[in-house]
C-alpha cells in the first residue's frame, strides 16, 4: 500500500510544468520516503507480528500466547466476565465489533477469525489481502494442543506455544484415574447437552467421568429430554448457569424444575464450568481439574 | 357426539397422557413408591396430562364463546389476536423478572393481554363488522402482538430470551411443573365460571345486538364477562405453555351439529372437544420421531390452518 | 297502562331525528306509523322501546321511566321486532321462536311458543332449520318471535315487506288481533293502502316531528299526502282506504 502511494507521487511530481512546483513536490516526495523508512525500520526492529481478534476464542487464544504490545484489538466478548475466562487479562485493550472496516482501520498483519464469523467479513477480508488465520473448535486435547502451536508460530511465540501446551498436558496427567467412572449430566438452559465429540464430552472424559449424553447415543449439542435425565442414574448433574448473567428466561425455569430440584440435591448438582469450555484452548484443562476436584467430594 | 362419549375421550386422553414418555416407568413402580418412579410421573407426567385437559378445555370454551359472542363461526382466541396478546403480557413478566418477585404477576400479565386485545378487537371491528373484517382486524392485532413479543424478547436482559420466541409463538406442553399448573388452574376455572353464565345471553344474542337489548340482554354486561372470562382461560393459560391455536376455531365447528347451534349448546361440548383435542395432540407430539420434540402449536397449526381456509370458503359462501 | 313518549328528542351527532316528539301508545289500539324515508320511524320505535337514548324528554312506560327500569321487566312489557331482523346460526324454528322468552328464563314457555307458532303459520315448519327457510317465512317466524314473549305492547318495524299478499293480510290480521287482546300494537308500515286500511290510528311523522295523529280518514287527506309523501292519491270514502296514484310535488306554503 506504501508503494503504491509512493509510485503515484514521483508519477505526479515528474509531469509538473512549473520547475518551482516540481521542486516542492519532490520536496514532500522525499520528506514521506524518510517518514516511511523510519516507519518499517520501526516495526522491523519490533518484529512480531500485529495480531487483532474477531471473536472470543481468539481473544482467549491472544492472551494465552501474545504480547500484549501484539495485539492490535480483541473482541468485545472477550471483554465479557459472563463468557470470557480471560476478560480481566484483556480489559483496557481495544475493541472491535468483528466488521472489517475496523481490520482495514486497525492495519494489523494476522486476524484471527473463526467458522462462526460472518461469511461476508470472510469475504471482505480475502479481497482486501489481509492474513488471516480460521480457529477450528478441536474437541480433543490433542487437537487444541496442535492448533495452540500452530497459532502461536503464526504470531511469532513459538517458545509461549509450547509452554502453554507442555502445562495443558501436565495439568491433565495430574488428575487421578478414578476405578469407577461416576456418571454426569450436562444439561444447558434450554434442555440441551453435549454428548460424543463434543469438547465437554473430553473434557468429562478427561476428569474421570461417564457421559450420559453419549451413554444414550448423542452426539454433539443435541436436546436431552427431562424424563430421561431424571430416569438415568446419574450421579452428577452439571448446570450450565453462568452463561446468561442470572437473568430470568424459560431456560432458566428449567434448570429449576421441580422434577430436577427433587431427583439432584444440592450434594449431586454442580455449575458446569462453562467459560473454560466455550472455546477450545488449553483453558480447558481448567475445567478438568475442577470436575475432578468435584469427585473427589 | 355425545357429552358422555366426550367424556369419555377426554378420560381416555388423560390415561393416554399419563402413560406415554421417554422414561419407562411402569404403575407397579410408582405404587411401590420408587422414589423416581414417583417424581417423573408427578412432576412431569401429571402436570403436563392436566395441563392439557386444562388448556385445550379452555381454548375450546373460549372459542365457542368468542364466536357466540360475535356471530362469527371464524373466530378463536389465537386468530383474534388473544393468544398473542397474552403471550406479550406474559412475556413482559417473566423476562423483566417481575414474575420473581410476585408470581403471580405472569398469570395477570397474560390476562391483561388477552383481555386488552380482544378488547381491540371489539373496538375495532364490532360486533356489527363482517365476518371477514373482524378476522382480519384479529390477524393483525395477533401480528402486531407477535411482532411485540419478539421485541420484548430481543430487548430482554437474558441472552437466552431471543431464541426463546418459537416457543411463545408455537407453544408446549412439554416440561411444564406443577407449580405453573396450580397458578393457572383458578385463573381458568374463574373464567370457564364467567363464560357459562353467559349462555343464555350468548343466545339471545344470535338475534342481533338491537334485538338482544329487546329482550332484555346488558349488552356492555355480556361484552364485559365474555372478554374478562376469554381472558382467564386463555390468558394464564397462554402464560406457561405459550400460544396454541386453533383449538378454540377446530373444536366447535366439529361439535355443531343440528342439535347444537346455539352458543349455549356448544360451551360444554367444545370445553371437552378441547380438551381431548389437546391432549391427543401432545400425546402425538410425544410418539412423532423428531430428534427435537415438536412445539404444540405446530401441529394444531397443520391441523387448524387449512380447516379455518376450508371455513373461510364456506362461510363467504353461504354469508354475503 | 301506557307507553309514552314526551317531548322527545332523539340526535345521531348534528342531524335531529326526533325533535320534540309527544306520542303516547295505550293498549287496545292498533297503531299505524307512517312517513317518507328518513322521516325518523325507526328511532321513534327504538326511543319507545328504550333501546336509544334521548338526548331530550323521555320515554315511559305507565309513567316510570324506562331507562331506568330493570331490563328485565321492560323486555318482558315491551316487544320489538326490527325491520331486518336476521339469526346467525341455522337454529330451528322452534328455537328461534323460543328466544323470544328469554326475559321469562324460560318459565312456561312451550304454551307461548306453540301459541306463537300457530298463530303465524308457522308451526309445520318448528323443526326446520331458520336458514333455510324463504324469506316471507322468516319473516313470519321472527314475528312469531315477538309474539311468544307475550309483551302489553308490540313495536314492530316493517313487519310484512317480505310477505305474499295473502301473509300480509294474515300478519295484519293477526296484529290487529293482538291490539283488540289489550295490547298496544305500533306498527311501521310504508304500504299506505294497507296501513289507510287496517289501522285504528294513524301517526303521520315527518322530518323528526309528528304532523298527523288521529283516525285514518283523518290523518291521510290529500293535502297531507301531497305535502308529506310528494303523491297524489285515490282516496276511498267508505270503505276507507287511499291508493297513492302518481308522483307530485308538494305545494308551496
Amino acid at each position: 500500500m506504501w508503494s503504491l502511494l509512493f509510485r503515484r507521487f514521483a508519477a505526479k511530481a515528474n509531469t509538473v510544468e512549473n520547475w518551482k512546483k516540481r521542486r516542492l513536490t519532490w520536496a514532500i516526495t522525499a520528506a514521506t520516503a524518510v517518514c516511511m523508512l523510519l516507519y518499517t525500520g520501526a516495526a522491523a526492529a519490533s518484529s512480531l507480528p500485529r495480531v487483532m481478534s474477531l471473536n472470543l476464542c481468539g481473544d482467549v487464544m491472544l492472551a494465552l500466547l501474545a504480547d500484549r504490545t501484539q495485539i492490535a484489538s480483541v473482541s468485545y466478548n472477550g471483554l465479557n466476565p459472563a463468557f470470557s475466562p480471560v476478560a480481566d487479562q484483556l480489559a483496557g485493550l481495544p475493541v472491535n465489533r468483528g466488521r472489517a472496516e475496523e481490520v482495514v482501520a486497525a492495519a494489523p498483519d494476522l486476524v484471527l477469525i473463526s467458522a462462526f464469523t460472518q461469511p461476508a467479513t470472510k469475504l471482505a477480508l480475502r479481497q482486501l489481502g489481509v492474513r488471516v488465520i480460521e480457529m477450528v473448535d478441536p474437541s480433543d486435547f490433542d487437537a487444541i494442543a496442535a492448533q495452540t502451536q500452530s497459532i502461536a508460530h503464526a504470531i511469532g511465540q513459538d517458545a509461549r506455544g509450547d509452554e502453554t501446551v507442555a502445562q495443558m498436558r501436565a495439568t491433565l496427567a495430574a488428575v487421578d484415574k478414578p476405578k469407577q467412572r461416576p456418571l454426569a449430566a450436562i444439561l444447558h438452559p434450554g434442555g440441551y447437552t453435549e454428548g460424543r465429540g463434543t469438547l465437554a464430552h473430553a473434557v468429562l472424559l478427561a476428569a474421570g467421568y461417564d457421559n450420559l449424553a453419549a451413554r444414550e447415543g448423542i452426539t454433539g449439542y443435541a436436546p436431552q429430554r427431562l424424563e430421561t435425565l431424571v430416569a438415568a442414574p446419574v450421579d452428577l448433574l452439571l448446570a450450565d448457569v453462568t452463561i446468561d448473567g442470572g437473568a430470568p428466561s424459560l431456560s432458566r425455569e428449567m434448570l429449576n424444575h421441580p422434577a430436577l430440584l427433587l431427583r439432584f440435591a444440592t450434594s449431586r448438582r454442580a455449575a458446569l464450568p462453562s467459560r473454560a469450555l466455550t472455546c477450545s484452548t488449553p483453558r480447558a484443562a481448567d475445567a478438568v481439574t475442577a470436575l475432578a476436584s468435584l469427585r473427589a467430594q | 357426539m355425545n357429552i358422555r362419549l366426550l367424556s369419555l375421550l377426554v378420560c381416555a386422553a388423560f390415561f393416554a397422557s399419563l402413560a406415554i414418555g421417554p422414561a419407562p416407568i411402569t404403575l407397579g413402580q410408582i405404587v411401590a413408591g420408587d422414589p423416581v418412579a414417583r417424581t417423573i410421573f408427578l412432576e412431569l407426567r401429571l402436570p403436563r396430562a392436566l395441563l392439557g385437559l386444562i388448556v385445550g378445555g379452555g381454548l375450546g370454551l373460549a372459542g365457542a364463546a368468542l364466536q357466540g359472542w360475535l356471530r362469527n363461526p371464524l373466530v378463536e382466541p389465537g386468530l383474534i389476536g388473544a393468544s398473542s396478546g397474552a403471550s406479550l403480557g406474559a412475556v413482559l413478566a417473566l423476562y423483566s423478572g417481575l414474575a420473581i418477585t410476585v408470581p403471580l404477576a405472569l398469570p395477570i400479565a397474560g390476562t391483561l393481554g388477552a383481555a386488552a386485545a380482544t378488547g381491540l378487537l371489539w373496538s375495532l371491528a364490532g360486533q356489527r363488522a363482517s365476518a371477514t373484517t373482524t378476522v382480519l382486524a384479529g390477524v393483525a392485532i395477533a401480528s402486531l402482538g407477535g411482532a411485540l413479543t419478539s421485541l420484548a424478547l430481543n430487548l430482554a436482559p437474558s441472552p437466552l430470551a431471543a431464541l426463546e420466541i418459537v416457543f411463545w409463538l408455537l407453544g408446549s406442553l412439554a416440561d411444564r411443573s406443577m407449580p405453573q399448573l396450580t397458578f393457572a388452574l383458578p385463573f381458568a376455572v374463574a373464567g370457564a365460571v364467567l363464560l357459562f353464565t353467559q349462555a343464555r345471553e350468548l343466545d339471545a344474542l344470535s338475534l342481533g345486538d338491537e334485538t338482544a337489548a329487546s329482550l332484555g340482554v346488558d349488552l356492555g354486561r355480556v361484552r364485559i364477562a365474555t372478554v374478562l372470562g376469554a381472558a382467564l382461560v386463555v390468558g394464564p393459560a397462554v402464560a406457561i405453555t405459550g400460544a396454541i391455536g386453533f383449538v378454540g376455531l377446530v373444536v366447535p365447528h366439529l361439535l355443531r351439529t343440528n342439535d347444537r347451534q346455539l352458543p349455549s349448546r356448544l360451551l360444554l361440548p367444545s370445553m371437552l372437544g378441547g380438551a381431548a383435542l389437546l391432549t391427543f395432540a401432545d400425546i402425538a407430539v410425544r410418539l412423532i420421531p423428531t430428534p427435537q420434540e415438536l412445539k404444540l402449536g405446530t401441529v394444531t397449526a397443520l391441523i387448524g390452518a387449512p380447516f379455518f381456509l376450508w371455513l373461510l370458503r364456506d362461510v363467504q359462501r353461504r354469508l354475503p | 297502562m301506557t307507553l309514552a313518549l314526551t317531548d322527545a328528542t332523539m340526535r345521531y351527532g348534528k342531524r335531529t331525528v326526533l325533535d320534540r316528539v309527544s306520542f303516547t301508545l295505550a293498549p287496545g289500539s292498533f297503531t299505524v306509523l307512517v312517513g317518507p324515508n328518513g322521516a325518523g320511524k325507526s328511532s321513534l320505535l327504538r326511543a319507545l322501546g328504550g333501546l336509544a337514548p334521548l338526548q331530550g324528554g323521555s320515554a315511559s312506560l305507565d309513567g316510570h321511566d324506562l331507562s331506568e327500569m330493570p331490563a328485565r321487566e321492560r323486555a318482558k312489557a315491551i316487544g320489538w321486532l326490527p325491520q331486518r331482523g336476521g339469526v346467525a346460526w341455522p337454529i330451528a324454528v322452534e328455537q328461534v321462536v323460543a328466544l323470544g322468552r328469554h326475559p321469562y328464563s324460560g318459565v312456561d314457555s312451550d304454551h307461548a311458543v306453540e301459541a306463537a307458532l300457530a298463530a303465524c303459520d308457522v308451526a309445520h315448519l318448528a323443526q326446520r332449520s331458520f336458514t333455510a327457510l324463504s324469506g316471507g317465512e322468516q319473516s313470519r317466524v321472527l314475528l312469531a318471535r315477538a309474539l311468544a314473549g307475550e309483551p302489553r305492547f308490540l313495536l314492530v318495524d316493517e313487519p310484512i315487506a317480505d310477505l305474499d299478499p295473502a301473509h300480509q293480510l294474515d300478519a295484519l290480521a293477526l296484529l290487529r288481533t293482538r291490539a283488540t287482546d289489550r295490547v298496544g300494537v305500533l306498527a311501521i308500515l310504508h304500504d299506505l293502502a294497507l296501513a289507510s286500511r287496517v289501522a285504528d290510528r294513524v301517526v303521520l311523522l315527518q322530518a323528526g316531528r309528528i304532523v298527523g295523529d288521529g283516525e285514518a280518514r283523518a290523518v291521510l287527506t290529500h293535502d297531507a299526502l301531497r305535502d308529506v309523501f310528494n303523491v297524489a292519491a285515490h282516496i276511498e270514502d267508505e270503505p276507507f282506504f287511499v291508493l297513492p296514484w302518481e308522483r307530485r310535488s308538494p305545494e308551496r306554503r
